[in-house]
């Protein structure tokens, strides 16, 4: 009986997966954690949300690439761009060397044409998905490395979703019959590795395209599928990963492992911030959400949720490294006060409110009832529960009764975008410039009904006088105008507190240079490290290198 | 025979309302998958974009019944829909890669567990008192009790990790399957040993006690002093005699054991990052991943069924009661 039931399912097991190329030795290939799981399918369909990593990371390529370790816009396949100056053309001009990993030259009219492909069908995703419906009106390509976007309405800050967008090949794209819900199992790129030499459930290699327009020094990436953090873990602390994966407190569980090889960045882009959901009527109130903030010990959240490796955030609601030209150094000596730890003043400030303690110790809000909250947290999520914590613990000691609750990532998503929680935490976006920041938490556009679903303020709080600032902004392709009205904006942030800044977020990345070195770090800080949420990987590749043997 | 088709006839019924059930229960856990598309793509995605992809993954807002009717149909075509958290990949090819992953390590396991756990509880009431039977079904027991996770965890870190002794994930070596050969063969064993180790470690107990009790009851039947009296050698009485009576209940056991492979070892899968379907359903759910999900929930109550029934076809050849007209 067991030697059947071994024969038959060793039968059924190798053949369900798909032949392929001969595999170039894994040693040769730079090892990362990128993919959580073990159900791989050979999909590389760039426009799906849920398309595989190396997609969007070393297959298509963006126009540009916006650094968020330097703050700048580096070219890529384009060279440089430029507004009119009524601000609605934008002229990208294209570098002229560039191939298709198949070896059709790549010209303008493959960036035309991947424009006009997401707009004829909107369920393609992209960072310039949404473009045509808010400014953009056509694109189109003037000579083979030159393309127009013309805009319908002046909005400067388009800038960045436009050339942040990855360009499909016209000649590969052009037959597919329905572009949404095409595999692409064999993609034709212009980045630097397209070769889908082997594909398996767990893990996949894609290697060199043989066509790349830059110098490369490694032959390409493995990318392996773990099914839990503590198997991410174990392969990191074993050396078994080449960049990337996260361990606790790596000062002490990582880098004395191997000094000379373990290394970790944790440069920080985006700041983690308490949303109050305006729409209550006590949290609507401003001073409730300032005595909130200064209830909280910012420190402590460090200290416990990301191992001392933060800062607490300014009254400006921006992360200081991305932003440093844009802060404006009087809004945040002048709103110091509400984003630093001081219990006494909060109470006071409750107090002063009229928001009386009741028989309980628990304050009475403005409606006549107690000012109880949840607050709600993915679980597993453990920088983001141990904070919440501590918000509840924080928020007893004034009178305000918070119970943490932890849900599942989905529910979590659910609740929060569509404005049913009371509390809760969240991260802005990563972006080039504060301007998104600031529509995102205060605009009154970016303000949805409760029960409609949006990323983007959670909190729903909307000021008109904030949209005018914003389409100044949009409008304007002057950096010192730009300037002024985000210095403005940061004060009515300060003013507001229409989210409670805690403190900046890490961007995790690890790195092992056992095999491979050239990965960024603090002493060399060309890229970003972390392998998710940017194209910062696309910068890194040139970089890598074979460790001599 | 009359008594097989009557069993055939049941477990199609069964299936049908299976099948039903399983329309309907993903669609009453909370969660959007149009929230989660968001929250993934968190860049501005409009309402517009939005309905396009709702309409490219196939979520309707149509009436459930017409739904569950393009449901059925759809089924009958083996088209179960592309799987969102994988979109555009169809379901099939999600379920295709780790189908056969998750029979071998669960069938491995199970029949491992089902043929020592029988034979050790066997020889414990053969040897009835003595002290393979005072030591082993406790300790048994005992590693059965303990936290599944929290054991695998615990192997996987000592001789996967720490010693090194085994590979610390994969079916396989390479990324390619390994080739149909015996070095291949051996590389998929080796990477099999401590997932289907630890199954069988935790999963040996209840099987053994089974067995054991069972063997105890037939022990004291008239047949085996005859059969004893006959003279027939030890060995004989107990393994055609003793053994293959006893044996019934563990069988019965074993159908639901098969069925449950591919929901049981989702822990496994986890821990020694297995390329199986637990996982994979896993994730499905968290994700509300609904095609996924209905196709994974079916392939378990389909195979639950196909296990039952065949036991119940089973013990016609076993138990001579079921053949002469009788219900076992």
């Amino acid at each position: 009986m067991f030697a059947t039931v071994m024969g038959a399912a060793l039968a059924v097991g190798p053949m369900v997966v798909q032949p392929a190329l001969a595999e170039v030795p894994v040693d040769q290939l730079v090892r990362i954690v990128a993919e959580g799981g073990s159900s791989f399918t050979r999909t590389f369909n760039p426009f799906s949300p849920t398309t595989r990593w190396v997609s969007l990371r070393t297959i298509y390529e963006p126009l540009m690439i916006q650094n968020y370790a330097t703050g700048k816009l580096d070219p890529w396949l384009g060279t440089e761009y430029k507004w009119s100056d009524d601000a609605l053309t934008l002229t990208v001009t294209l570098r002229n060397d560039v191939k298709w990993s198949d070896g059709q030259p790549f010209s303008a009219d493959d960036v035309a044409f991947t424009f006009n492909l997401m707009h004829d069908n909107p369920g393609l995703i992209g960072p310039a998905a949404g473009a045509f419906d808010q400014y953009l009106k056509s694109v189109e390509a003037v000579d083979p490395t030159t393309v127009k976007f013309t805009f319908n309405t002046a909005y400067t800050p388009g800038l960045f979703s436009l050339v942040d967008q990855f360009i499909v090949p016209q000649h590969v794209w052009k037959d597919v019959k329905d572009p949404v819900t095409f595999e692409n199992p064999d993609p034709v790129g212009t980045g630097p590795f397209t070769t889908i030499d082997a594909f398996g459930t767990d893990r996949y290699q894609v290697t060199q395209n043989p066509n790349y327009w830059q110098p490369l020094k490694i032959q390409g990436v493995f990318v392996q599928g773990f099914n839990g953090n503590d198997q991410v873990s174990a392969a990191v602390l074993a050396g078994n990963i080449d960049w990337g994966g996260l361990v606790p407190d790596p000062d002490t569980t990582f880098v004395p492992l191997d000094p000379e090889h373990f290394g970790y960045w944790w440069p920080r882009t985006s700041v983690v911030q308490l949303q109050a959901n305006t729409t209550d009527p006590n949290l609507g109130d401003v001073n409730v959400r300032k005595a909130i903030s200064m209830a909280l010990d910012r420190q402590r959240m460090i200290n416990t949720g990301v191992w001392g490796k933060s800062v607490p955030a300014n009254a400006t609601g921006l992360p200081e490294a991305p932003f440093k030209d844009w802060l404006d150094a009087k809004v945040i000596a002048d709103g110091q006060g509400w984003v630093t730890m001081d219990p006494d003043a909060a109470n006071k400030l409750l107090d002063d409110s009229g928001y009386a303690k009741g028989a309980d110790g628990i304050r009475v809000g403005k409606d006549g009832k107690p000012l109880k909250y949840d607050i709600i947290v993915p679980s597993g999520w453990n920088d983001w529960v141990s904070a919440s914590q501590i918000v509840a613990e924080n928020l007893k000691d004034v009178g305000i009764d918070v119970t943490l609750r932890t849900t599942t990532a989905d529910s979590w998503t659910n609740s929060t975008f569509t404005g049913q929680f009371q509390l809760s935490l969240g991260t802005a976006q990563r972006t080039a410039t504060p301007f998104e920041f600031y529509r995102n938490n205060m605009a009154t556009t970016s303000v949805k009904p409760v029960g409609t679903a949006s990323p983007n303020n959670q909190q729903r709080y909307g000021d008109p006088k904030v949209d005018e600032l914003l389409a100044k902004f949009a409008a304007s392709t002057d950096p010192a105008a730009q300037k002024a009205i985000i210095a403005e904006l940061e004060g009515m942030f300060s003013a507001a507190a229409p989210a409670i800044p805690l403190y900046e977020q890490p961007d995790w990345g690890l790195y092992n240079t056992r095999r491979f070195t050239g990965f960024p770090n603090e002493k060399d800080p060309y890229a970003p490290l972390s392998l998710q949420m940017t194209n910062g990987p696309l910068l890194v590749w040139p970089h890598l290198e074979r460790r001599p043997e | 025979m009359y008594y097989v088709l009557k069993r055939l006839a049941f477990y199609l019924l069964a299936a049908f309302v299976a099948i039903t059930v399983n329309f309907f229960i993903p669609r009453l856990t909370p969660g959007d998958p149009a929230s989660t598309i968001v929250a993934t793509y968190s860049t501005s995605m409009n309402e517009e974009s939005l309905r396009a992809l709702k309409m490219a993954y196939g979520l309707t807002d149509e009436p459930l019944i017409q739904q569950y009717f393009t449901y059925l149909g759809n089924i009958f075509k083996g088209d179960f829909g592309r799987s969102l958290s994988q979109f555009p990949a169809p379901v099939l090819s999600v379920i295709g890669a780790g189908f056969g992953w998750s029979a071998l390590l669960g069938l491995t396991a199970v029949a491992l567990s089902f043929v020592i756990g029988s034979t050790l509880g066997a020889l414990a009431a053969w040897r009835r008192g003595g002290f393979f039977d005072r030591v082993a079904p406790p300790v048994l027991l005992f590693l059965g009790s303990f936290p599944y996770f929290f054991l695998a965890l615990l192997l996987f870190y000592l001789f996967c990790f720490k010693l090194g002794w085994f590979p610390m994930g994969n079916a396989y070596s390479s990324v390619n399957p390994p080739p149909f050969t015996l070095s291949g063969i051996g590389d998929v064993l080796f990477h099999l040993i401590m997932p289907a180790f630890t199954i069988v470690l935790v999963s040996l107990g209840p099987w053994t006690l089974n067995m054991r009790n069972s063997m105890i009851g037939v022990l004291s039947e008239d047949y085996l002093t005859l059969a004893e009296a006959k003279g027939l050698k030890p060995r004989r009485v107990l393994f055609d005699h003793a053994v293959r009576t006893a044996l019934l209940p563990n069988i019965t056991a074993l159908g639901a054991a098969i069925g449950g492979v591919f929901s049981g070892q989702l822990l496994t899968e986890i821990v020694f990052t297995y390329p199986g379907l637990g996982y994979a359903l896993m994730r499905a759910v968290s994700a509300v991943d609904y095609p996924l999900m209905q196709a994974l929930f079916l392939i378990i109550t389909l195979s639950v069924l196909a296990a039952n029934f065949l036991v119940d076809t089973l013990y016609v050849l076993l138990d001579p009661r079921v053949r002469t007209g009788g219900e076992a």
